[in-house]
């Protein structure tokens, strides 16, 4: 009994050190060797995701489409395709539900989703050259797992005129050093100052790359919708003239 | 490496010889998905204690709450977000670095309106992110936490009043100094073990300046005393290395609690309210030489009444003269305090603190005890803050009524009743008030909630109140001949009976009993107190100024409970410490506190709890911070009170005050301390922490409804908050938490049939969530699924699909939601959308099989959907509904393949359209024709023009089908005759469409053939897409 106490005590012992040990640069690092390598990750040029997405009992075909700079989301109720949003490198816009046409963003919301569309491939990936900067926030259980805190911080944004931080917490599971949870504080509109949560899960392999086939996003802790996501698709070609605004249409 | 310290732990607790084994629990990692759900109300909201406005911004201020927590608006005070919900929720201090605004935020916790049922905090707090993570930065001991005040030059040099412990002494008092940002303290300024700092303010311009009112001042259980020779206003110029009293123009003698404030725009100018041993040199105090010399205003009621709970003066920003009193109300003068007005009548009393904009000084929020209220034209009109629901129940109880409601009184705020579950979610205005005055105990007669039996501080007042009729009727017991006079506590115990369904019981020093719902009263018992006559002076309560409000009531019976398996068996604890019991129905009692160790002498008996499983047993809950004694003192003896054993441990940290035996398992215990709940699942050998949507707030009393399962929790601070089903809490064993994932069977689910009507948020007031109406599926994992995939699918007793949901991956317990519906139909596609094709069929009642594939392994698990025993639909009405509504359904589908077909002919023949080079051979076919006719066809198929909105064109055939499946699926019941006459009408329209579609198709093979001959390589198809 002694000697296994003892024993565990070691093993706890040096584990905590380990663990004490990390960085948050040592964590990212390992995350990317664990999700198939910086290099891999660095000739990411674009992806295709074919998703369902369920929100309220409803179900409904989504596809997600990421090049550097540009996005799109869209979603297909009862045969007709609603994208929300997109971006094509300077504007960003969403089909309006009601006349079925092209809107675009507000300015403020543009340069915020700008900013969003600049983490492609990852947010991690070279962040130093974005701008951004990290640091580890210690430790914190979620989804029943203990889990590294790490907060990114992109390049201020403007909101309601005035500039703010510009930051999302990611937890990364101290197992496997993959992200489970991203939260962010929501910026503006009515619900500023909650949370927004995004967890990950049904990490599979695509071409070398672990990616997420799950995606629950929350709100204060409460699902608001699931994407299964059904394809990912790697270096597909996607042209540009996907993401254009169309004016009028 | 949790897995080491669980064996570790396991191990140690293989050679403690306990009946039940030990599970340690590691809260965020086992309670995963079972989540408290917080009704509020913010009808009557709760007592504030502080506010900070934004030294810039308009639009953000906080609210510091007594029980609460804290509070932030961004859009001046419409919404509010809780930001301090994983500390202790009693705040006194809110302090916005003036440097960093929007990011750096100090609390100080611990309230400073030192009533009898205040509580306590647990130092100082700090957040450099706005508010959203938080670190406690020491002081642990300050008890409460006067003001915080950081150097506007230097954020970190941070200067901090603790007033300290009221119970008792403490060196952890006077005024504290940082010059690191938190991480060390100097205390550079003390008096005694019995003086604290009430209050600390810095001079406007130059930060080295500050004024500290220092205050004497001590309560016991039976006491209070306010004032006495140390209290003083003491300044500093040099930044606190020296202090000295500025008493020029004060009066001689003992003085008592003090508020000092500075003119933000004269730095000359400093108010002072003194509260001093003559009446009549009681008030209000002007300097105008920063504290040199001192001249008496005014001794006005407001200036002068209760200091201990409204000393506070708030000074208008810009203008030295306009000044802003706390007080029984409101109190305002405009002539620098020569004169007053009130301000704030029609509005909650009790008024603690108050915030001018820094923008608009006729805009002032101001913090009551019933919440916050802010004004717009100077202080004559009051809007009530309606989105905090800060309301600090001393009691809960609930009824047996479809949904349950719940019942309890509050600090200052009534008795109420209200529903925990209520369409469109738990408003305002759906709570009834059931009492008057501060509420406490109310109960609901067993058999007939209309009745219900409240009660008002003191037992003053004691009703039986027809709640449909509006009627109270007075039903407290009197003294009678020979009797002493009847001491009631502040907060006397009331109780029904568990066994007869008229009777009431009511504690003085006696037990009283009523048989006819309180028309008649006779003494159960005899005095079961100490009946201490040192502890029954509250006439002389108040020190300086008398304060016998009743509030400090002593030697009395605080808690009555009967065993729910034997009608004889009653259990009182008294608050000067004793245990009592009669195991005869109240012939005999047995003083039993003498068996109790480990337990200091008249320590509070606040709650006890007789066991669901042995008559013998009970668990009894000591608090003893009245005596200045934080720590836990939870017991249970299992023969009925000889013998005592302490079921707590560290990792309880702060006093308890309520604790709950489950129904069901008898080793699950849920506790209420001060700083939240804990749960053990062994008998009180593990505590966790549970906060799942559980703020760390003081929970007084909880009630667990047998048929509901839910835990019901009277927290003073938030309001009810309720654990819907605590079935899976039941089924956490050592054996299902090895497993790789374990189904946890809950109750079957009854459908929800009800009607969703309009209406439009009432942005701003606070609206209680419902529980679900889904069906659960739970589950117990050992480990995330974070790699590769899991799915969870739902299948009917024929072994059909019936949903695909996507299922929960965490560690600990999951649950998944299914509200039991199909996945709308395959709608036809047109220009726009048709609403009533959105709409989900409900699946029929009945067993469902819910089956989950991880990795290469199945879980199976059978859940249960079951119609509503009270509805209004019988089986045939809802089985004809189902046929038709499924008939409907696939009336739906064909149509979309029709539509399918057509829109595969146009396509492919517009393909071809440009393969047709020879004219000769264009205009025989004439495809240009054969595709309008297609699009004609569509047209009276499907919208092909309008929008969404009021473009909207004329609706087709797709729409009036996709509207009429919309209307009767969307209804529970029997579809209506003129519904059933319309459905006919359009299966033969359906099928007209098929014939018309046939010929078009028919054509198509026409034309393939002249195609074919022309040796064309493409052909018209109607592919057949997926038909489901």
């Amino acid at each position: 009994m002694n000697f296994r106490k003892n024993l565990l005590f070691g093993c706890f012992v040096l584990i905590a050190q380990l663990l004490s040990a990390q960085t948050a640069d040592e964590i990212i690092n390992k995350y990317f060797e664990n999700t198939g390598g910086r290099e891999a990750w660095s000739k990411l040029t674009s992806m295709r995701s074919t998703a369902k997405v369920k929100t309220q009992g409803m179900e409904f075909p989504a596809i997600m489409l990421s090049k550097p700079m540009k996005q799109k989301i869209s979603f297909t109720f009862q045969g007709m395709t609603m994208v929300q949003p997109a971006f094509d490198g300077t504007t960003g816009w969403q089909t309006n539900f009601m006349t079925m046409k092209a809107e675009k963003m507000e300015a403020e919301d543009n340069e915020i989703t700008k900013a969003e569309v600049a983490d492609f491939p990852d947010a991690f990936l070279r962040y130093k050259e974005k701008g951004y900067t990290i640091a580890l926030e210690g430790s914190e259980t979620v989804e029943g797992t203990d889990c590294f805190k790490i907060k990114l911080t992109k390049k201020p944004v403007m909101i309601e005129g005035k500039e703010e931080e510009n930051s999302t917490v990611y937890f990364f599971d101290k197992e496997n050093f993959i992200p489970i949870m991203t939260k962010s504080i929501i910026k503006k509109g009515p619900a500023k100052g909650k949370s927004s949560e995004s967890v990950f899960s049904d990490y599979q392999e695509v071409n070398g790359l672990m990616l997420p086939f799950t995606l629950d996003q929350k709100f204060e802790g409460q699902t608001q919708a699931s994407i299964a996501i059904e394809k990912i698709e790697l270096n597909v070609d996607i042209d540009d003239k996907e993401f254009v605004f169309p004016d009028g249409k | 490496m949790k897995q080491y310290i669980l064996i570790l732990l396991a191990a140690a607790n293989f050679y403690t010889l306990t009946a039940q084994k030990a599970i340690p629990l590691k809260s965020d990692e086992i309670f995963g998905a079972v989540r408290a759900r917080q009704i509020g109300p913010a009808v009557m909201s709760g007592r504030v204690s502080d506010l900070e406005a934004h030294p810039t911004d308009s639009k953000i201020f906080y609210v510091a709450a007594a029980g609460g927590g804290v509070w932030k608006t961004n859009n001046a005070g419409v919404t509010f977000n809780p930001i301090f919900d994983k500390h202790v929720q009693c705040t006194g201090a809110i302090e916005i670095d003036p440097n960093d605004p929007d990011k750096t935020l100090w609390v100080g916790t611990g309230e400073t309106w030192t009533r009898n049922s205040v509580s306590i905090g647990d130092g100082i707090y700090k957040s450099e992110d706005g508010g959203q993570n938080w670190k406690n930065m020491g002081l642990t001991r300050s008890e409460r936490i006067s003001n915080i005040i950081v150097n506007p030059k230097n954020s970190k040099e941070v200067y901090v009043g603790v007033m300290g412990a009221l119970w008792g002494d403490s060196e952890e008092r006077g005024v504290y100094k940082t010059t690191d940002g938190g991480l060390t303290w100097n205390k550079i300024f003390y008096i005694n073990a019995t003086t604290g700092c009430s209050e600390l303010t810095m001079d406007p311009v130059n930060p080295s300046i500050m004024y500290a009112a220092f205050w004497e001042f001590r309560r016991t259980a039976y006491s209070f005393n306010s004032g006495g020779v140390n209290s003083a206003l003491y300044k500093t110029t040099d930044g606190g290395k020296t202090w000295g009293k500025i008493h020029n123009g004060f009066p001689s003698g003992k003085l008592g609690r003090i508020t000092v404030a500075v003119a933000p725009s004269n730095a000359s100018i400093v108010y002072a309210v003194l509260e001093t041993e003559k009446n009549e040199d009681k008030g209000l105090y002007r300097s105008d030489d920063a504290g040199s010399s001192w001249k008496k205003l005014n001794g006005d009621f407001e200036l002068v009444i209760r200091p201990f709970y409204f000393s506070r003066i708030v000074i208008d920003p810009k203008n030295p003269d306009i000044i802003l009193k706390a007080g029984l109300q409101g109190y305002m003068s405009k002539d620098g305090g020569k004169t007053f007005r009130s301000i704030g009548g029609g509005i909650h009393s009790d008024f603690h603190d108050y915030i001018f904009d820094p923008n608009d000084s006729n805009k002032i929020v101001v913090g009551t005890d019933g919440g916050v209220y802010r004004s717009w034209d100077g202080g004559s009109v009051w809007e009530m803050v309606k989105g905090l629901p800060l309301s600090q129940f001393y009691h809960v109880s609930f009824d047996n009524q479809k949904p349950y409601r719940v019942y309890g009184g509050l600090q200052d705020n009534g008795s109420w009743t209200g529903p925990s579950k209520q369409v469109g979610g738990i408003k305002n205005s759906d709570w009834v008030s059931v009492g008057y005055g501060d509420g406490f105990r109310v109960y609901p007669h067993p058999k007939d909630p209309n009745t219900v039996y409240s009660e008002m501080q003191g037992a003053e007042n004691i009703w039986r109140v027809d709640v449909a009729k509006s009627q109270a009727k007075i039903i407290k017991p009197y003294a009678e001949e020979g009797d002493p006079k009847l001491r009631f506590n502040w907060n006397a115990p009331l109780t029904t009976s568990l066994h007869f369904p008229d009777r009431v019981y009511v504690g003085s020093q006696f037990v009283h009993v009523s048989d006819d719902k309180g028309e008649t009263w006779r003494k159960l018992s005899p005095d079961l107190t100490t009946n201490d006559p040192k502890k029954q002076l509250q006439e002389e309560s108040g020190g300086l100024s008398a304060d016998n409000s009743g509030a400090e009531n002593h030697c009395t019976v605080f808690t009555i409970n009967e065993s729910p398996l034997d009608k004889d068996v009653i259990w009182v604890g008294t608050d000067d410490g004793n245990v009592q019991v009669t195991m005869d129905g109240g012939k005999t009692w047995t003083n039993v506190t003498g068996n109790i160790t480990g337990v200091p002498k008249n320590t509070w008996t606040y709650f006890i709890e007789p066991s669901n499983f042995d008559k013998n047993a009970a668990f009894v809950v000591f608090d003893g911070h009245t005596q200045n004694d934080m720590k836990p003192y939870v017991l249970k003896t299992t023969d009925a009170g000889k013998t005592w054993k302490s079921v707590v441990n560290d990792q309880i940290p702060v006093f308890a005050r309520s604790i709950k035996e489950d129904l069901k398992n008898p080793n699950l215990w849920y506790l209420g301390t001060e700083n939240g709940l804990y749960v053990t699942v062994d008998a009180g050998q593990n505590w966790a922490k549970f906060e799942n949507n559980m703020p760390a707030v003081a929970i007084h009393y909880m009630a667990l409804h047998p048929e509901e399962n839910a835990l019901i929790m009277a927290t003073h601070g938030r309001g009810v908050i309720i654990i819907d089903d605590v079935t899976p809490l039941r089924k956490i064993t050592e054996e299902a938490m090895e497993k790789e994932l374990d189904f946890i069977s809950v109750k079957p689910t009854v459908i929800n049939e009800s009607t969703s009507f309009q209406s439009f948020p009432a942005v701003g007031e606070y609206v209680g969530d419902n529980p679900t109406t889904a069906a659960r599926i739970v589950y117990f994992m050992n480990k995330r699924h974070t790699f590769g995939k899991m799915t969870m699918e739902v299948f009917d007793q024929d072994g059909k699909k019936v949903a695909d949901l996507i299922p929960g991956k965490s560690k600990g317990i999951n649950e998944v939601q299914w509200n039991y519906t199909l996945n709308p139909p395959k709608t036809a596609k047109g220009k726009t959308f048709t609403f009533g094709g959105f709409a989900a069929p409900t699946v029929p009642a009945g067993k469902y099989t819910v089956k989950i594939n991880k990795g290469n392994k199945e879980f199976t698990q059978e859940i249960e959907l079951k119609y509503d025993e009270a509805s209004i639909h019988s089986l045939e009405d809802r089985k004809l509904k189902d046929e038709k509504g499924m008939e409907l359904y696939y009336m739906m589908e064909s149509l979309a393949y029709e539509v399918d077909k057509l829109d595969m002919l146009q396509k492919t023949a517009e393909e071809i359209l440009p393969l047709l080079k020879d004219k000769k051979l264009a205009k025989k076919l004439n495809l240009q024709a054969y595709i309008k006719e297609i699009e004609d066809l569509r047209s009276i198929l499907v919208i092909t023009k309008g929008d969404n909105y009021v473009g909207a064109a004329e609706p087709q055939l797709r729409e009036k089908i996709a509207s009429l499946y919309g209307e009767v699926v969307g209804y529970a019941g029997k579809p209506s005759g003129a519904q059933l006459a319309n459905l006919n009408l359009l299966k033969t329209k359906l099928t007209e469409a098929g014939t018309k579609v046939k010929t078009v198709v028919q054509k198509s093979e026409a034309l393939n053939k002249e195609l074919l001959k022309a040796k064309i390589e493409k052909t018209i198809v109607a592919t057949l897409n997926e038909r489901a």
